[in-house]
């Protein structure tokens, strides 16, 4: 049991290790980028007829005067004391408002998981169960077609159902109706970055469903292919033959087996969710990291942009290291190996 | 030969698709970017069938000119990024050895690990709106895939016998490479581009939807559906038909991926059907 809890700790370790260029790369590639692009922050937060004067004060207080590798330098430098910088738009840490925002999205991507799982893997047990005849074909159709939904339709659409014309559900979890019926580039606009957190509550429902639909699409075929691999295996006519109910069969036996690719497949979906969610909270105005990205892009704001891409990287690496070690809890063969 | 229904449908689907994109200005009732401001927002009729926008320009039109932008940012993505994958994926897996630990390990590895649509979000935003930058940047995380797939396939057909004994004689590694090798390749990336047409249009579409896209006034599925949100109860065709054009072509692509997977992978198509 230690030798095993040691190994796991190496193991852990060399993909800590591993992240860290990955991690260099992506912030340099992201710095560059906004960098040797031509716009100009200061002239878009002053306005058009701002003073060439004001406009070259502002750009020596943030030290957008010097050379490109100074600054990036010196960002490293500060990066690595932790300190993300200052929002130009809104003249906070980037380090606050990305704190502020980030449950939001984690809450957000957890419910819509959620959703996607309760919906997949029943349905691909079923599907699987029943191959080649109609249930197997009707959820073969609908899960290809909550594929080939883009979720910026799938989000008005329910809009217009549930919250319209049945008016179930709230629409938005954060302001009035209006909200939701902003255009994209009036985005940037918006100059509210201290939102409160929206409770885990009906609000959550249509952003859930939207955001979770097309990985509910793609788990539901990977459970199917996986659990009808499994079923042709001699463990399962072993259990079958012991007498174990069906059901047992089928939830116990076959889906843990089952769920391994699964959990694969999962951990590589995480940046659709991401980038889904940047759709989905631009639909729902719902305060996350995906909204504030493209908020900051929008408004040329340097040092949040940075800081949100860098939070997503970030995310996206420990999403796929837990993925690595659910991996193994599920299968304990890859423990061993 | 058995033909499915539904494969049926898509081809059609995706030839009324190619011809929209083809003869736009043949097909579109009036010119897309005509305004009438007093015929704004109309309802669909029998002068305009899908209806009128905001700034009265008719829909169909759009629609129609919309394929266009999606087709050929769609084929030309998938087109370079089968160009950069197949070539990267092809070297490593041939030639293997410190090659192959750079190109997989060290380069495919390290854009794997950071979400690929994110990547071309950030190429867009930085270097502005245009269907070129578009192409470019979502090429950039798009040969990923194709590197990967080729590169498997490739160690894979290396071993077989007819390739050793090729080399044996004395083929030249080029023409081992495309002669022997390529054609069994080809049919598992062409299901993959098939399922990739299907994701680059989608990104397109998410992108120009986002405001991050090919910038107005070109019509694109997701710039109307972005415009049509602002309208979406008082006048819901103007999300309805770029929704609906923007489902059924990835639909389609993604029924034409399964089959062709099916028929050029008979393992495969046990198992599937």
């Amino acid at each position: 049991m230690k030798a095993l809890a040691i190994a796991a700790a190496q193991h852990l370790a060399a993909r800590l290790l591993y992240a860290l260029p990955v991690l260099f790369l992506v912030v340099s590639l992201v710095f560059f980028l906004i960098h040797l692009v031509p716009g100009d922050p200061v002239q878009q937060m002053l306005g058009e007829r701002a003073r060439a004067a004001d406009v070259e004060r502002m750009r020596r207080d943030l030290g957008l005067d010097q050379p490109v590798l100074t600054q990036y330098v010196r960002y490293l430098g500060r990066l690595v004391q932790g300190d993300l910088g200052q929002s130009f738009r809104f003249n906070t840490p980037v380090a606050e408002i990305i704190v502020s925002r980030y449950p939001a999205t984690i809450m957000l991507a957890l419910a819509a998981l959620l959703v996607a799982l309760l919906l997949a893997i029943p349905a691909g047990v079923q599907a699987a169960v029943h191959r080649g005849r109609w249930p197997d074909r009707l959820l073969g159709f609908v899960s290809l077609l909550g594929l080939s939904f883009p979720n910026f339709a799938v989000g008005p659409l329910l809009i217009l159902i549930f919250a319209v014309e049945i008016g179930l559900l709230p629409v938005s979890g954060s302001g009035p109706l209006y909200h939701l019926i902003l255009p994209a580039s009036a985005l940037g606009a918006a100059a509210d970055w201290d939102i409160a957190i929206p409770r885990p509550d009906v609000h959550l429902i249509l952003p859930a469903v939207t955001l979770g639909a097309a990985l509910a699409a793609i788990l539901t075929r990977m459970v199917r292919m996986s659990v009808l691999e499994e079923l042709g295996q001699d463990y399962v006519r072993t259990a079958r033959a012991k007498g174990l109910d069906e059901r047992t069969v089928r939830y116990k036996h076959v889906l843990r087996n089952g769920l391994v690719p699964v959990v694969t497949v999962l951990g590589l979906q995480l940046g659709a969710l991401l980038s889904g969610a940047m759709v989905t909270e631009t639909i729902f105005s719902w305060p996350g990291i995906g909204r504030l990205t493209l908020q900051a892009i929008n408004s040329r704001d340097y040092p949040l942009v940075q800081g949100c891409f860098l939070t997503i990287a970030v995310t996206y690496i420990v999403v796929n290291l837990i993925t690595d070690l659910l991996y193994s809890v599920v299968d304990p063969r890859v423990r061993e190996a | 030969m058995k033909r499915n229904p539904l494969t049926v449908v898509s081809v059609t689907i995706l030839g009324i698709l190619l011809l929209c994109a083809a003869a736009a200005p043949q097909l579109a009732p009036r010119d897309p970017f005509v305004q009438e401001l007093a015929n704004r927002l109309q309802p669909p009729s029998a002068a305009h069938w899908f209806g009128t926008d905001e700034l009265g320009r008719d829909v169909l039109s759009r629609v129609i000119f919309g394929a266009r932008v999606s087709v050929w940012i769609g084929f030309s993505v998938v087109a370079l990024s089968l160009l950069v994958g197949a070539g990267i994926g092809t070297l490593a897996g041939f030639y293997g050895g410190w090659l192959d630990r750079l190109l997989n390990r060290v380069v495919i590895n390290t854009l794997m690990a950071f979400p690929g649509v994110l990547l071309a979000l950030a190429f867009v935003a930085f270097l502005g709106p245009g269907i070129g930058k578009l192409i470019l940047a979502l090429s950039f995380g798009g040969w990923i895939g194709y590197a990967r797939l080729v590169r498997g396939e490739v160690l894979k057909t290396r071993e077989r016998d007819y390739v050793q004994a090729a080399k044996a004689l004395g083929v030249r590694p080029g023409r081992l490479m495309l002669v022997h090798i390529w054609p069994s390749v080809v049919p598992p990336v062409m299901v993959q581009a098939a399922i990739g047409l299907a994701a680059v249009i989608l990104s397109e579409a998410t992108l120009s939807f986002l405001g991050l896209g090919v910038p107005p006034p070109t019509p694109t599925w997701g710039g109307m559906l972005s415009d049509g949100r602002a309208h979406v109860f008082d006048a819901p065709h103007l999300v309805v038909f770029p929704a609906l054009s923007v489902m059924l072509v990835i639909l389609s692509f993604n029924f034409l991926g399964d089959a062709l997977r099916d028929r050029l992978d008979p393992r495969l198509r046990k198992e599937l059907l």
